[in-house]
């Protein structure tokens, strides 16, 4: 693992729980592939100034990603396909 | 103070920006392809030029095919698991069918060469294009590339 790629996020949100709460730090670290289920640190498909944390729900025949949450009660939308270039990092770990 | 970056958690930060548009198109290439793969002719000699042009075209034609039938049910998933809501489904009580249907037709273009369930999948867009911008209190024309 190159460490160097290592970044460390604080999640704002409950999107996430009760994988990630509101205040959390967790350490991201890009991938060469991604697979459903990974929970991911992303770039806004839209609002590009915005980062998001999510899990991987669906990945199409072409390689694009669907994004969700993983609390239903806070993530009832999504906002489309996301293309692969949008993951910054893979969750790795959560710091205590 | 901390310095660390925000990744937010908070609702998906939906754009809002839904068109059962892309859908269409892709069922009009699902359509395209269907009709050239039924058109395409088998080569009449074993001229090995003939064969593998054909052969190239052929998977070439199902590939595309089976491509766009996916990035179809996609599109059409989408619409129906973020846009719609319980609202929508007040106002139209067939919906989970509609789009359930929709979705097989979209299996049904892939597994077999079938003009007829192309059309069907062309005219269930249709329909879910309707419903979509009746949503939407808008009147937006159905129209096609082709």
């Amino acid at each position: 693992m190159d460490d160097s790629q290592l970044t460390t996020y604080m999640v704002s949100g409950n999107s996430m729980n009760p994988l990630l709460c509101n205040g959390d730090r967790i350490s991201v670290l890009p991938m060469p592939i991604y697979k459903v289920g990974d929970i991911v640190v992303a770039t806004h498909p839209i609002q590009t100034d915005l980062i998001i944390v999510k899990r991987i729900e669906l990945i199409t025949s072409d390689g694009r990603l669907r994004l969700r949450g993983a609390n239903s009660e806070e993530s009832t939308d999504s906002f489309g396909l996301v293309s692969q270039n949008k993951i910054i990092g893979k969750m790795i770990s959560k710091l205590d | 103070m901390n310095s660390e970056p925000i990744a937010h958690a908070h609702c998906d930060g939906p754009c809002g920006v839904y068109d059962p548009a892309a859908a269409r198109i892709n069922a009009e290439a699902v359509l395209s392809m269907t009709k050239k793969l039924i058109a395409l002719k088998m080569p009449t000699s074993l001229d090995q030029v003939a064969i593998l042009t054909y052969q190239n075209t052929l998977s070439r034609y199902v590939a595309i095919k089976e491509e766009q039938a996916q990035k179809c049910k996609d599109e059409l998933l989408i619409l129906w698991t973020d846009y719609f809501k319980p609202k929508h489904l007040e106002a139209n009580p067939e919906l989970h069918d509609i789009f359930w249907k929709a979705a097989k037709l979209c299996s049904s273009c892939k597994v077999e060469v079938s003009q007829a369930h192309a059309e069907e999948l062309m005219a269930a867009v249709k329909n879910i294009h309707e419903i979509f911008w009746k949503s939407k209190d808008r009147n937006v024309e159905w129209m096609t590339a082709s």
